[in-house]
């Protein structure tokens, strides 16, 4: 335990140092953050330009929901920074540097090398949703809200077990290089209420790619329309998930043959 | 003639070669456009038109959207801005071939055979939707088709090239083509319609290049264009061209001559 948290410190500091070391790239990204999060508040006055509710939300509860898709998916970015190069590194044959290491392979996949300038990214992306949610007074209890910092973490985590589970395919096929990004562009349906899709689009975002509890949920229990019985769901949902990481990566490291010398 | 032919071939080639991976290229391109017609579609409730669309419109706009993104929209910025990062732009420098035309070249091939791909996935989807699509009249809209799609497709090439050129100057071009995408997402016509947006926006990007690289394209195939508006836009792409081809000439001189490198 105490040689993961020395990996951990190690890699924190790591990341820092890149941080301070590529300054504009980090400057970059906190611009971007504002950019990116100004294209979603267009978004949604043009949406209510045209309606007063989609689906049973208002306008505060979708820039909640908005928000609540960022916290979701930019703290994978975070993490993860090793398991977004799996690919090349399994091509190119330096994925031997990692799994010769004697430590956990895919804890240092997701943990070994950590981007801060997400952190930079998702600090301005959320501002300015939580300036608008706190100006319009959204409502929530105390209860409601711990449940959402609750649902919040298990998203994190369910997110980035899908991450992994998709990275892993890498050590079977060769040059999916974009399987990162097809993630990234599936998220999309959970930033939007999961009532307006049919119903096998629901079951499937329930289920087999868990879309719902990315965004979705948290959010509805931030609304007060979720309970006690939605958190315990939503961990056994994760809890599969994260098994079903670490089984396939097993798997895959069975089936792993060095590309270098 | 015969080596952009041979370029062309290549770069089929190649996609050929990563089905996989095109495919998936596919599905990123595509599946958030998915998205969006449902969230329009809760959006009208009871209504029956917005902004001049009526359901069958909106549900037909995205169900081309694929089509024309996927033959109309064009990424060799990241192949240019790699290669120039790389150095390998160098040994195309020294060779009897226009770098540009080239990544244009290589870039039209792949998505040629994207688009291929993209219509097989829209007929299998038109035998679950069809009957709430809009079909083109043929040979009525390629009036509007033929001349608006060849516009927006040098039009987008010549600013994929000119923005690729940034790589010049900075080995961090990322950031841009992230403000290029926020700018387009919005200003094109992919969250909705331009007839959507409130009225001075439309007024705004009436005469800028924007709706030319999404929405118009979409309103030809659907043929809601008229002789005035085709004759409009057909007029502003050909001003646009004009602009830009001078502009990737004169970056490109600047830009070669940034360019050091050192052994074979």
């Amino acid at each position: 335990m105490n040689q993961y948290l020395k990996v951990l410190k190690a890699a924190t500091n790591n990341a820092i140092s890149y941080l301070l070391a590529y300054r504009v790239d980090a400057l970059m990204k906190l611009l971007l953050g504002l950019g990116w999060t100004a294209v979603n508040l267009i978004t949604a006055e043009v949406l209510f330009l045209h309606t007063s509710a989609i689906n049973g939300w208002s306008k505060p509860d979708l820039l909640a929901l908005f928000m609540t898709f960022g916290f979701a998916t930019e703290f994978g970015l975070l993490a993860g920074g090793y398991i977004k190069e799996l690919e090349t590194n399994i091509r190119k044959g330096t994925f031997d540097g990692i799994i010769t290491k004697p430590i956990d392979s895919q804890f240092i996949s997701v943990f070994g090398r950590p981007d801060f300038s997400a952190l930079m990214y998702l600090t301005t992306r959320q501002i300015p949703y939580i300036y608008v949610l706190w100006s319009d007074g959204i409502e929530t209890s105390v209860s409601s809200f711990f449940l959402y910092l609750f649902l919040l973490l298990l998203a994190n985590i369910i997110w980035l077990a899908v991450r992994v589970l998709l990275m892993t395919i890498n050590f079977w096929h060769q040059k999916l290089d974009n399987l990162a990004e097809l993630q990234l562009t599936i998220t999309e349906f959970a930033k939007y209420p999961v009532g307006i899709f049919p119903w096998p689009i629901q079951l499937v975002m329930y289920t087999a790619i868990p879309l719902a509890f990315t965004a979705f949920v948290p959010a509805e229990a931030l609304r007060g329309n979720f309970g006690i019985g939605t958190a315990l769901f939503t961990l056994l949902i994760t809890i599969i998930f994260v098994l079903a990481a670490r089984l396939l990566w097993n798997k895959a490291l069975r089936n792993y043959t060095s590309a270098s010398s | 003639m015969n080596k952009y032919l041979a370029t062309f071939t290549v770069h089929i080639q190649e996609a050929i070669i990563y089905r996989v991976r095109l495919f998936i290229w596919l599905l990123t391109d595509i599946v958030w456009i998915v998205v969006l017609p449902f969230v329009w579609l809760s959006v009208y409730g009871d209504a029956s038109s917005i902004g001049g669309y009526d359901k069958n419109a909106i549900v037909s706009y995205f169900f081309y959207m694929p089509l024309v993104n996927s033959l109309l929209t064009y990424y060799t910025y990241h192949f240019m801005s790699y290669q120039i990062k790389d150095g390998a732009v160098v040994s195309f420098i020294t060779k009897p071939i226009q770098y540009l035309l080239y990544c244009s070249i290589g870039e039209i091939a792949y998505r040629l055979w994207q688009t291929g791909t993209v219509v097989l996935l829209i007929s299998i989807a038109y035998v679950f939707v069809g009957q709430t699509i809009i079909v083109p009249t043929l040979p009525e809209n390629l009036v509007a088709i033929i001349p608006i799609f060849l516009t927006t497709m040098v039009m987008n090439l010549l600013f994929a090239t000119l923005i690729g050129m940034i790589g010049f100057w900075t080995i961090q071009a990322e950031w841009i083509f992230h403000f290029w995408w926020m700018i387009t997402t919005f200003a094109t016509g992919y969250l909705a319609p331009l007839s959507f947006y409130p009225y001075w926006t439309q007024v705004l990007l009436y005469y800028s290049p924007f709706p030319l690289m999404m929405h118009v394209p979409l309103e030809a195939i659907l043929g809601r264009l008229g002789a005035i508006e085709i004759i409009h836009w057909v007029v502003v792409g050909l001003v646009w061209i004009v602009i830009l081809l001078g502009l990737n000439r004169m970056i490109w001189q600047r830009g070669v001559r940034r360019v050091d490198t050192v052994g074979m």
